[in-house]
Protein backbone atom coordinates (compact mmCIF):
# COMPACT_ATOMS: atom_id res chain seq x y z
CA UNK A 1 0.00 0.00 0.00
CA UNK A 2 2.80 2.35 1.03
CA UNK A 3 4.65 1.39 -2.16
CA UNK A 4 1.62 2.21 -4.31
CA UNK A 5 1.23 5.52 -2.54
CA UNK A 6 4.91 6.41 -2.91
CA UNK A 7 4.77 5.67 -6.61
CA UNK A 8 2.02 8.21 -7.16
CA UNK A 9 2.78 11.66 -8.44
CA UNK A 10 2.97 14.53 -5.96
CA UNK A 11 -0.27 16.00 -7.28
CA UNK A 12 -2.04 12.64 -6.84
CA UNK A 13 -0.52 12.19 -3.40
CA UNK A 14 -1.71 15.67 -2.35
CA UNK A 15 -5.20 14.96 -3.70
CA UNK A 16 -5.37 11.66 -1.84
CA UNK A 17 -4.11 13.23 1.40
CA UNK A 18 -6.64 16.08 1.12
CA UNK A 19 -9.40 13.56 0.40
CA UNK A 20 -8.38 11.40 3.34
CA UNK A 21 -8.25 14.45 5.61
CA UNK A 22 -11.73 15.55 4.47
CA UNK A 23 -13.13 12.05 5.05
CA UNK A 24 -11.50 11.74 8.49
CA UNK A 25 -12.62 15.25 9.46
CA UNK A 26 -16.13 14.49 8.21
CA UNK A 27 -16.29 11.28 10.21
CA UNK A 28 -14.93 13.01 13.31
CA UNK A 29 -17.33 15.95 12.96
CA UNK A 30 -20.29 13.70 12.30
CA UNK A 31 -19.42 11.47 15.27
CA UNK A 32 -18.89 14.45 17.55
CA UNK A 33 -22.16 16.06 16.43
CA UNK A 34 -23.97 12.79 16.94
CA UNK A 35 -22.44 12.27 20.40
CA UNK A 36 -23.28 15.77 21.63
CA UNK A 37 -26.72 15.68 20.04
CA UNK A 38 -27.43 12.42 21.89
CA UNK A 39 -26.20 14.05 25.08
CA UNK A 40 -28.51 17.01 24.58
CA UNK A 41 -31.48 14.73 23.86
CA UNK A 42 -30.77 12.57 26.90
CA UNK A 43 -30.45 15.68 29.04
CA UNK A 44 -33.86 16.92 27.82
CA UNK A 45 -35.33 13.47 28.39
CA UNK A 46 -33.98 13.43 31.96
CA UNK A 47 -35.32 16.93 32.71
CA UNK A 48 -38.72 16.00 31.34
CA UNK A 49 -38.83 12.70 33.31
CA UNK A 50 -37.70 14.44 36.52
CA UNK A 51 -40.17 17.26 36.08
CA UNK A 52 -43.02 14.75 35.46
CA UNK A 53 -41.98 12.73 38.51
CA UNK A 54 -41.83 15.82 40.74
CA UNK A 55 -45.25 16.95 39.55
CA UNK A 56 -46.82 13.52 40.06
CA UNK A 57 -45.15 13.19 43.48
CA UNK A 58 -46.43 16.62 44.55
CA UNK A 59 -49.93 15.88 43.33
CA UNK A 60 -49.84 12.44 44.97
CA UNK A 61 -48.90 14.13 48.25
CA UNK A 62 -51.84 16.50 47.85
CA UNK A 63 -54.09 13.54 47.20
CA UNK A 64 -52.65 11.61 50.13
CA UNK A 65 -53.13 14.61 52.43
CA UNK A 66 -56.71 15.08 51.33
CA UNK A 67 -57.49 11.43 51.74
CA UNK A 68 -55.85 11.46 55.19
CA UNK A 69 -57.92 14.51 56.12
CA UNK A 70 -61.15 12.85 54.92
CA UNK A 71 -60.21 9.72 56.80
CA UNK A 72 -59.52 11.76 59.98
CA UNK A 73 -62.82 13.57 59.76
CA UNK A 74 -64.66 10.29 59.26
CA UNK A 75 -62.85 8.24 61.87
CA UNK A 76 -60.82 10.43 64.26
CA UNK A 77 -60.22 7.66 66.81
CA UNK A 78 -58.35 5.58 64.30
CA UNK A 79 -56.16 8.61 63.47
CA UNK A 80 -55.42 9.23 67.16
CA UNK A 81 -54.38 5.61 67.58
CA UNK A 82 -52.07 5.95 64.63
CA UNK A 83 -50.63 9.16 66.09
CA UNK A 84 -50.06 7.38 69.42
CA UNK A 85 -48.16 4.67 67.62
CA UNK A 86 -45.97 7.16 65.77
CA UNK A 87 -45.38 9.08 69.01
CA UNK A 88 -44.11 5.86 70.58
CA UNK A 89 -41.88 5.23 67.57
CA UNK A 90 -40.41 8.72 67.94
CA UNK A 91 -39.97 8.12 71.71
CA UNK A 92 -41.80 11.32 72.63
CA UNK A 93 -41.82 12.05 76.37
CA UNK A 94 -45.04 13.01 78.16
CA UNK A 95 -46.99 12.80 74.91
CA UNK A 96 -50.47 14.19 75.44
CA UNK A 97 -53.16 14.55 72.80
CA UNK A 98 -56.20 16.66 73.60
CA UNK A 99 -59.03 17.62 71.34
CA UNK A 100 -62.17 19.66 71.30
CA UNK A 101 -64.55 20.66 68.55
CA UNK A 102 -62.25 23.21 66.96
CA UNK A 103 -58.74 22.07 67.59
CA UNK A 104 -56.43 19.20 68.20
CA UNK A 105 -53.49 19.79 70.52
CA UNK A 106 -50.42 17.62 70.87
CA UNK A 107 -47.92 18.28 73.65
CA UNK A 108 -44.68 16.40 74.17
CA UNK A 109 -41.10 16.76 75.32
CA UNK A 110 -38.20 15.93 73.08
CA UNK A 111 -34.67 17.31 73.21
CA UNK A 112 -33.87 16.45 69.61
CA UNK A 113 -35.28 19.34 67.53
CA UNK A 114 -34.72 17.65 64.19
CA UNK A 115 -36.51 14.50 65.30
CA UNK A 116 -39.36 16.56 66.67
CA UNK A 117 -39.83 18.33 63.34
CA UNK A 118 -39.91 14.95 61.60
CA UNK A 119 -42.68 13.90 63.95
CA UNK A 120 -44.64 17.04 63.09
CA UNK A 121 -44.29 16.27 59.38
CA UNK A 122 -45.36 12.67 59.99
CA UNK A 123 -48.39 13.83 61.99
CA UNK A 124 -49.41 16.11 59.09
CA UNK A 125 -49.38 13.10 56.78
CA UNK A 126 -51.61 11.16 59.18
CA UNK A 127 -54.10 13.92 59.98
CA UNK A 128 -53.98 15.59 56.58
CA UNK A 129 -54.03 19.02 58.19
CA UNK A 130 -51.11 21.37 58.65
CA UNK A 131 -50.63 22.75 62.19
CA UNK A 132 -51.84 26.26 62.87
CA UNK A 133 -49.37 26.94 65.69
CA UNK A 134 -46.18 25.39 66.93
CA UNK A 135 -44.82 26.40 70.29
CA UNK A 136 -41.35 25.41 71.48
CA UNK A 137 -40.49 26.24 75.09
CA UNK A 138 -36.99 25.58 76.25
CA UNK A 139 -35.69 25.07 79.73
CA UNK A 140 -31.99 24.35 79.56
CA UNK A 141 -31.74 21.42 77.15
CA UNK A 142 -35.33 20.29 77.59
CA UNK A 143 -37.70 21.30 74.81
CA UNK A 144 -41.45 21.19 75.23
CA UNK A 145 -43.44 21.19 72.02
CA UNK A 146 -47.07 22.21 71.65
CA UNK A 147 -48.57 21.62 68.23
CA UNK A 148 -52.09 22.88 67.55
CA UNK A 149 -54.18 21.82 64.53
CA UNK A 150 -57.39 23.63 63.61
CA UNK A 151 -59.90 20.97 62.67
CA UNK A 152 -62.88 23.14 61.77
CA UNK B 1 19.36 29.86 16.90
CA UNK B 2 21.50 26.78 16.44
CA UNK B 3 22.33 26.06 12.84
CA UNK B 4 24.13 22.99 11.64
CA UNK B 5 25.54 22.82 8.11
CA UNK B 6 26.35 19.33 6.97
CA UNK B 7 28.67 18.19 4.20
CA UNK B 8 29.48 14.69 3.07
CA UNK B 9 33.01 13.74 3.83
CA UNK B 10 33.31 11.37 0.93
CA UNK B 11 30.91 9.69 -1.41
CA UNK B 12 29.70 7.65 1.53
CA UNK B 13 26.78 9.83 2.56
CA UNK B 14 26.70 8.46 6.10
CA UNK B 15 29.87 10.31 7.15
CA UNK B 16 29.25 14.01 7.55
CA UNK B 17 31.23 17.03 8.61
CA UNK B 18 29.07 19.22 10.81
CA UNK B 19 29.63 22.97 11.11
CA UNK B 20 27.85 24.45 14.09
CA UNK B 21 26.78 28.10 14.16
CA UNK B 22 24.93 30.00 16.85
CA UNK B 23 23.39 33.28 15.70
CA UNK B 24 25.67 33.26 12.67
CA UNK B 25 28.82 32.83 14.75
CA UNK B 26 30.91 29.77 14.03
CA UNK B 27 31.13 27.49 17.06
CA UNK B 28 32.63 24.16 16.12
CA UNK B 29 33.26 21.56 13.45
CA UNK B 30 33.06 17.84 14.01
CA UNK B 31 32.69 14.56 12.18
CA UNK B 32 29.57 12.54 12.73
CA UNK B 33 27.91 9.44 11.46
CA UNK B 34 24.52 10.39 10.02
CA UNK B 35 22.84 7.63 12.07
CA UNK B 36 23.98 9.31 15.31
CA UNK B 37 22.93 12.78 14.32
CA UNK B 38 19.81 12.88 16.52
CA UNK B 39 21.94 12.57 19.64
CA UNK B 40 23.97 15.66 18.67
CA UNK B 41 21.41 18.00 17.17
CA UNK B 42 18.33 19.17 19.06
CA UNK B 43 14.88 19.95 17.72
CA UNK B 44 15.30 23.71 18.28
CA UNK B 45 17.85 23.87 15.46
CA UNK B 46 18.03 24.32 11.73
CA UNK B 47 19.87 21.79 9.59
CA UNK B 48 21.29 22.60 6.18
CA UNK B 49 22.32 19.44 4.43
CA UNK B 50 24.40 19.84 1.29
CA UNK B 51 24.01 17.04 -1.19
CA UNK B 52 27.15 16.52 -3.28
CA UNK B 53 26.34 18.00 -6.66
CA UNK B 54 27.57 14.82 -8.32
CA UNK B 55 24.52 13.09 -6.83
CA UNK B 56 22.09 15.29 -8.69
CA UNK B 57 21.40 16.34 -12.25
CA UNK B 58 20.51 19.97 -12.63
CA UNK B 59 19.02 21.40 -15.80
CA UNK B 60 18.27 24.99 -16.72
CA UNK B 61 14.63 25.40 -17.72
CA UNK B 62 13.66 27.34 -20.82
CA UNK B 63 9.97 27.60 -20.20
CA UNK B 64 7.18 30.08 -20.41
CA UNK B 65 5.13 31.09 -17.42
CA UNK B 66 2.11 29.24 -18.86
CA UNK B 67 3.77 25.83 -18.68
CA UNK B 68 2.59 23.85 -15.69
CA UNK B 69 5.02 21.97 -13.49
CA UNK B 70 3.49 18.72 -14.73
CA UNK B 71 4.08 19.66 -18.36
CA UNK B 72 7.64 20.71 -17.63
CA UNK B 73 8.24 17.48 -15.71
CA UNK B 74 6.86 15.36 -18.58
CA UNK B 75 8.98 17.14 -21.14
CA UNK B 76 12.04 16.82 -18.98
CA UNK B 77 11.47 13.12 -18.47
CA UNK B 78 11.26 12.48 -22.17
CA UNK B 79 14.39 14.55 -22.81
CA UNK B 80 16.43 12.96 -20.04
CA UNK B 81 15.25 9.39 -20.44
CA UNK B 82 18.11 8.56 -22.79
CA UNK B 83 21.00 9.62 -20.64
CA UNK B 84 19.73 8.75 -17.13
CA UNK B 85 21.38 5.46 -16.25
CA UNK B 86 18.89 4.36 -13.61
CA UNK B 87 15.17 3.82 -14.07
CA UNK B 88 13.72 7.30 -14.54
CA UNK B 89 10.86 6.52 -12.16
CA UNK B 90 13.36 6.02 -9.35
CA UNK B 91 14.22 9.70 -9.53
CA UNK B 92 12.56 12.67 -7.99
CA UNK B 93 12.28 15.81 -10.10
CA UNK B 94 12.16 19.20 -8.44
CA UNK B 95 10.96 22.04 -10.63
CA UNK B 96 12.07 25.31 -9.16
CA UNK B 97 10.78 28.50 -10.72
CA UNK B 98 11.12 32.01 -9.40
CA UNK B 99 12.37 35.35 -10.63
CA UNK B 100 16.00 34.40 -10.00
CA UNK B 101 16.10 30.72 -10.85
CA UNK B 102 14.46 28.41 -13.37
CA UNK B 103 15.88 25.07 -12.62
CA UNK B 104 15.02 21.39 -12.61
CA UNK B 105 16.85 19.09 -10.27
CA UNK B 106 16.78 15.35 -10.62
CA UNK B 107 17.83 13.14 -7.73
CA UNK B 108 17.61 9.48 -6.83
CA UNK B 109 14.52 9.04 -4.65
CA UNK B 110 15.92 6.36 -2.35
CA UNK B 111 19.12 8.34 -1.78
CA UNK B 112 17.16 11.47 -0.86
CA UNK B 113 14.76 9.46 1.33
CA UNK B 114 17.59 7.80 3.23
CA UNK B 115 19.02 11.23 4.06
CA UNK B 116 15.73 12.90 4.97
CA UNK B 117 14.71 9.99 7.21
CA UNK B 118 17.89 10.38 9.21
CA UNK B 119 17.62 14.16 9.35
CA UNK B 120 14.01 13.92 10.53
CA UNK B 121 15.16 11.95 13.57
CA UNK B 122 16.57 15.22 14.95
CA UNK B 123 13.23 17.02 14.85
CA UNK B 124 15.03 20.11 13.52
CA UNK B 125 13.91 22.36 10.71
CA UNK B 126 15.42 20.80 7.62
CA UNK B 127 16.85 22.29 4.45
CA UNK B 128 18.51 20.21 1.76
CA UNK B 129 20.37 21.94 -1.03
CA UNK B 130 22.73 20.92 -3.81
CA UNK B 131 26.23 21.69 -2.63
CA UNK B 132 27.13 23.97 -5.54
CA UNK B 133 24.48 26.44 -4.35
CA UNK B 134 26.94 27.46 -1.62
CA UNK B 135 29.24 29.25 -4.05
CA UNK B 136 26.41 30.09 -6.45
CA UNK B 137 25.17 32.64 -3.93
CA UNK B 138 28.58 34.33 -3.82
CA UNK B 139 29.15 34.19 -7.54
CA UNK B 140 26.96 32.32 -9.99
CA UNK B 141 29.90 30.95 -11.98
CA UNK B 142 32.35 29.70 -9.45
CA UNK B 143 34.45 26.79 -8.32
CA UNK B 144 35.26 25.78 -4.76
CA UNK B 145 36.20 22.72 -2.81
CA UNK B 146 34.67 20.68 0.00
CA UNK B 147 36.44 17.58 1.26
CA UNK B 148 37.92 15.89 -1.84
CA UNK B 149 35.30 17.34 -4.20
CA UNK B 150 35.86 20.23 -6.58
CA UNK B 151 32.47 21.85 -7.00
CA UNK B 152 31.40 23.75 -10.10
CA UNK B 153 28.57 26.23 -10.10
CA UNK B 154 27.21 27.51 -13.41
CA UNK B 155 25.36 30.70 -14.19
CA UNK B 156 21.81 29.31 -14.32
CA UNK B 157 22.08 27.44 -11.02
CA UNK B 158 23.28 24.17 -12.47
CA UNK B 159 26.25 22.53 -10.92
CA UNK B 160 28.37 19.48 -10.53
CA UNK B 161 31.11 18.15 -8.34
CA UNK B 162 34.05 16.04 -9.35
CA UNK B 163 36.76 14.23 -7.52
CA UNK B 164 40.19 15.85 -7.78
CA UNK B 165 41.57 12.81 -9.59
CA UNK B 166 39.16 13.20 -12.47
CA UNK B 167 39.33 16.98 -12.55
CA UNK B 168 41.28 17.20 -15.81
CA UNK B 169 38.75 15.20 -17.77
CA UNK B 170 35.84 17.10 -16.34
CA UNK B 171 37.38 20.48 -17.10
CA UNK B 172 37.82 19.41 -20.75
CA UNK B 173 34.17 18.51 -20.87
CA UNK B 174 33.10 21.78 -19.28
CA UNK B 175 35.22 23.86 -21.61
CA UNK B 176 33.81 22.01 -24.58
CA UNK B 177 30.20 22.48 -23.54
CA UNK B 178 30.46 25.90 -21.92
CA UNK B 179 32.88 27.95 -23.95
CA UNK B 180 32.10 31.18 -22.09
CA UNK B 181 32.47 29.71 -18.63
CA UNK B 182 34.58 32.15 -16.67
CA UNK B 183 34.34 31.12 -13.05
CA UNK B 184 35.63 32.71 -9.91
CA UNK B 185 37.89 30.22 -8.23
CA UNK B 186 37.68 29.99 -4.45
CA UNK B 187 40.58 27.65 -3.91
CA UNK B 188 44.18 27.38 -4.97
CA UNK B 189 44.55 24.60 -7.48
CA UNK B 190 47.15 24.48 -10.26
CA UNK B 191 44.97 22.61 -12.74
CA UNK B 192 42.15 25.12 -12.35
CA UNK B 193 44.53 28.08 -12.51
CA UNK B 194 46.03 26.73 -15.74
CA UNK B 195 42.69 26.02 -17.37
CA UNK B 196 40.93 29.22 -16.33
CA UNK B 197 43.71 31.75 -16.75
CA UNK B 198 41.33 34.69 -16.97
CA UNK B 199 39.51 33.79 -13.80
CA UNK B 200 39.86 35.58 -10.51
CA UNK B 201 41.27 33.43 -7.78
CA UNK B 202 40.18 34.24 -4.29
CA UNK B 203 40.82 32.43 -1.07
CA UNK B 204 37.40 32.04 0.49
CA UNK B 205 36.77 29.89 3.55
CA UNK B 206 33.90 27.46 3.69
CA UNK B 207 32.66 29.20 6.86
CA UNK B 208 32.27 32.52 5.02
CA UNK B 209 30.31 30.76 2.25
CA UNK B 210 28.13 29.24 4.98
CA UNK B 211 27.35 32.64 6.46
CA UNK B 212 26.38 34.09 3.08
CA UNK B 213 24.25 31.02 2.46
CA UNK B 214 22.44 31.22 5.81
CA UNK B 215 21.41 34.79 5.01
CA UNK B 216 20.36 34.32 1.40
CA UNK B 217 19.24 30.73 0.87
CA UNK B 218 15.50 31.42 0.83
CA UNK B 219 15.08 31.59 -2.97
CA UNK B 220 17.03 28.41 -3.62
CA UNK B 221 15.40 25.02 -4.22
CA UNK B 222 15.00 23.19 -0.93
CA UNK B 223 15.00 19.47 -1.74
CA UNK B 224 13.42 18.59 1.60
CA UNK B 225 9.83 17.46 1.18
CA UNK B 226 7.77 17.90 4.30
CA UNK B 227 4.64 15.93 4.98
CA UNK B 228 3.01 14.17 7.86
CA UNK B 229 5.62 12.22 9.77
CA UNK B 230 4.31 11.71 13.31
CA UNK B 231 7.68 10.89 14.86
CA UNK B 232 9.22 13.99 13.29
CA UNK B 233 6.48 16.34 14.47
CA UNK B 234 6.50 14.86 17.95
CA UNK B 235 10.22 15.53 18.14
CA UNK B 236 9.98 18.88 16.32
CA UNK B 237 7.52 20.28 18.86
CA UNK B 238 9.24 18.51 21.77
CA UNK B 239 6.13 16.59 22.68
CA UNK B 240 7.07 14.29 25.55
CA UNK B 241 5.24 11.30 26.95
CA UNK B 242 3.42 13.43 29.51
CA UNK B 243 2.14 15.80 26.79
CA UNK B 244 1.03 12.81 24.72
CA UNK B 245 -0.65 11.23 27.73
CA UNK B 246 -2.42 14.52 28.52
CA UNK B 247 -3.52 14.94 24.91
CA UNK B 248 -4.81 11.37 24.77
CA UNK B 249 -6.55 11.85 28.14
CA UNK B 250 -8.16 15.09 26.92
CA UNK B 251 -9.27 13.47 23.67
CA UNK B 252 -10.59 10.46 25.58
CA UNK B 253 -12.47 12.78 27.93
CA UNK B 254 -14.04 14.55 24.97
CA UNK B 255 -15.31 11.19 23.74
CA UNK B 256 -16.03 9.54 27.10
CA UNK B 257 -17.81 12.54 28.63
CA UNK B 258 -20.78 12.69 26.19
CA UNK B 259 -21.07 8.88 26.07
CA UNK B 260 -21.05 8.43 29.85
CA UNK B 261 -23.24 11.48 30.46
CA UNK B 262 -25.75 10.26 27.87
CA UNK B 263 -25.76 6.84 29.49
CA UNK B 264 -26.24 8.31 32.98
CA UNK B 265 -28.96 10.73 31.81
CA UNK B 266 -30.86 7.91 30.10
CA UNK B 267 -30.41 5.69 33.14
CA UNK B 268 -31.71 8.40 35.54
CA UNK B 269 -34.56 9.25 33.16
CA UNK B 270 -35.59 5.56 33.09
CA UNK B 271 -35.40 5.48 36.88
CA UNK B 272 -37.63 8.56 37.18
CA UNK B 273 -40.11 7.01 34.73
CA UNK B 274 -40.15 3.74 36.70
CA UNK B 275 -40.69 5.65 39.94
CA UNK B 276 -43.46 7.71 38.34
CA UNK B 277 -45.23 4.52 37.24
CA UNK B 278 -44.65 3.13 40.73
CA UNK B 279 -46.37 6.22 42.21
CA UNK B 280 -49.35 5.63 39.95
CA UNK B 281 -49.44 1.96 40.96
CA UNK B 282 -49.53 2.99 44.63
CA UNK B 283 -52.46 5.30 43.93
CA UNK B 284 -54.25 2.79 41.75
CA UNK B 285 -52.76 -0.70 41.22
CA UNK B 286 -54.97 -1.16 38.15
CA UNK B 287 -53.12 1.49 36.16
CA UNK B 288 -51.37 -0.38 33.36
CA UNK B 289 -49.77 2.34 31.34
CA UNK B 290 -48.52 5.84 32.02
CA UNK B 291 -48.33 7.88 28.82
CA UNK B 292 -48.84 11.45 29.97
CA UNK B 293 -48.18 11.48 33.72
CA UNK B 294 -49.20 15.10 34.32
CA UNK B 295 -52.56 14.71 32.61
CA UNK B 296 -53.19 11.34 34.23
CA UNK B 297 -52.47 12.53 37.80
CA UNK B 298 -54.65 15.62 37.23
CA UNK B 299 -57.45 13.34 36.05
CA UNK B 300 -57.08 11.22 39.20
CA UNK B 301 -57.15 14.28 41.44
CA UNK B 302 -60.23 15.59 39.60
CA UNK B 303 -61.96 12.24 40.06
CA UNK B 304 -61.60 12.64 43.86
CA UNK B 305 -63.25 16.10 43.67
CA UNK B 306 -60.81 17.66 46.13
CA UNK B 307 -62.12 20.94 47.51
CA UNK B 308 -58.77 22.56 48.13
CA UNK B 309 -55.26 21.30 47.69
CA UNK B 310 -53.47 20.98 51.01
CA UNK B 311 -49.84 21.71 51.36
CA UNK B 312 -47.50 19.45 53.21
CA UNK B 313 -44.67 21.96 53.25
CA UNK B 314 -45.07 23.89 56.47
CA UNK B 315 -43.74 27.35 55.92
CA UNK B 316 -40.67 28.03 58.03
CA UNK B 317 -40.40 24.59 59.61
CA UNK B 318 -36.87 24.24 58.31
CA UNK B 319 -36.02 27.68 59.66
CA UNK B 320 -36.71 26.51 63.21
CA UNK B 321 -33.63 24.30 62.97
CA UNK B 322 -31.50 27.40 62.60
CA UNK B 323 -33.00 28.91 65.77
CA UNK B 324 -31.95 26.06 68.06
CA UNK B 325 -30.10 28.37 70.46
CA UNK B 326 -30.21 27.89 74.25
CA UNK B 327 -30.90 31.60 74.89
CA UNK B 328 -34.05 31.49 72.75
CA UNK B 329 -36.25 30.19 75.52
CA UNK B 330 -39.53 30.25 73.63
CA UNK B 331 -40.50 30.05 70.01
CA UNK B 332 -44.08 30.50 68.93
CA UNK B 333 -44.88 29.89 65.26
CA UNK B 334 -48.08 31.08 63.66
CA UNK B 335 -48.11 28.98 60.50
CA UNK B 336 -51.03 30.77 58.88
CA UNK B 337 -49.42 34.18 59.35
CA UNK B 338 -45.97 32.80 58.56
CA UNK B 339 -44.59 34.49 61.63
CA UNK B 340 -42.62 33.38 64.65
CA UNK B 341 -42.26 35.08 68.00
CA UNK B 342 -38.95 34.47 69.73
CA UNK B 343 -38.35 35.07 73.44
CA UNK B 344 -34.74 35.86 74.17
CA UNK B 345 -33.18 35.56 77.58
CA UNK B 346 -29.62 36.71 78.13
CA UNK B 347 -28.37 36.27 74.57
CA UNK B 348 -24.95 37.90 74.09
CA UNK B 349 -25.28 41.13 72.12
CA UNK B 350 -22.64 40.01 69.60
CA UNK B 351 -24.40 36.69 69.22
CA UNK B 352 -27.71 38.52 68.82
CA UNK B 353 -26.26 40.78 66.15
CA UNK B 354 -24.86 37.72 64.41
CA UNK B 355 -28.31 36.08 64.57
CA UNK B 356 -30.00 39.14 63.07
CA UNK B 357 -27.39 39.33 60.30
CA UNK B 358 -27.94 35.67 59.50
CA UNK B 359 -31.75 35.95 59.18
CA UNK B 360 -31.80 36.87 55.45
CA UNK B 361 -29.59 33.91 54.62
CA UNK B 362 -32.14 31.64 56.34
CA UNK B 363 -34.97 33.25 54.35
CA UNK B 364 -36.21 34.96 57.54
CA UNK B 365 -37.07 38.63 58.00
CA UNK B 366 -37.09 40.71 61.13
CA UNK B 367 -40.59 42.17 61.62
CA UNK B 368 -40.57 43.54 65.14
CA UNK B 369 -37.94 43.96 67.82
CA UNK B 370 -38.76 44.54 71.51
CA UNK B 371 -35.53 43.92 73.37
CA UNK B 372 -33.47 45.30 76.23
CA UNK B 373 -29.71 45.11 76.44
CA UNK B 374 -28.17 44.90 79.84
CA UNK B 375 -24.51 44.20 80.56
CA UNK B 376 -23.97 42.99 77.03
CA UNK B 377 -26.88 40.60 77.13
CA UNK B 378 -30.04 40.89 75.10
CA UNK B 379 -33.46 39.90 76.46
CA UNK B 380 -36.96 40.49 75.10
CA UNK B 381 -39.13 39.58 72.14
CA UNK B 382 -38.58 39.61 68.43
CA UNK B 383 -41.01 38.70 65.65
CA UNK B 384 -39.66 37.28 62.47
CA UNK B 385 -41.32 36.47 59.16
CA UNK B 386 -41.04 32.93 57.83
CA UNK B 387 -40.88 33.13 54.10
CA UNK B 388 -40.42 29.43 53.65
Amino acid sequence: MKEIFNNLQNREKSLLIILACIIILGILLSSATNLYSNLQNSSQRLNSAKSDYDYVYQQAEVLSLNLAQKSFLLDAENTYAELDKVARDFELINYILTKDDSELKIVYILNDLEKSLLFIEESVKIIGITPAFIDVSRLNEIKRFTVIYNIK
Amino acid sequence: MNRYLLHNLSNNHNEVEVFHYVDNIFQSKKLLHLDDISSHIGSDSEIFYFIPSSKISSVKLDISADDTDEAVRARLLSEMDDFIVSDISENEIFIHRNSKLNLAILIDKSYLTSITDKLRSTGSKIYIYPEHMLSFLKDESSIFKVSDRIIFSFSAGEGFSQNEINLDDYIKLVKKERENFLPKIYLSNNILAENFKNSEIEDVSLESLHLVFIKEHSFLPNLYRGGFHLDYWIKRYQINKLDLALAIAAMSLLVIYPISSTFLNNSYADEYKTETVSLFKKINPNIKKVVNPRRQIDEILNSYSLEQASNLNISGLDSIKRLDIAEITKLYMDIDKSEAQLTLSGLGSTQYQFLINLLPQANLTLIKEDIKTSEGQVSGLIIIGLSG
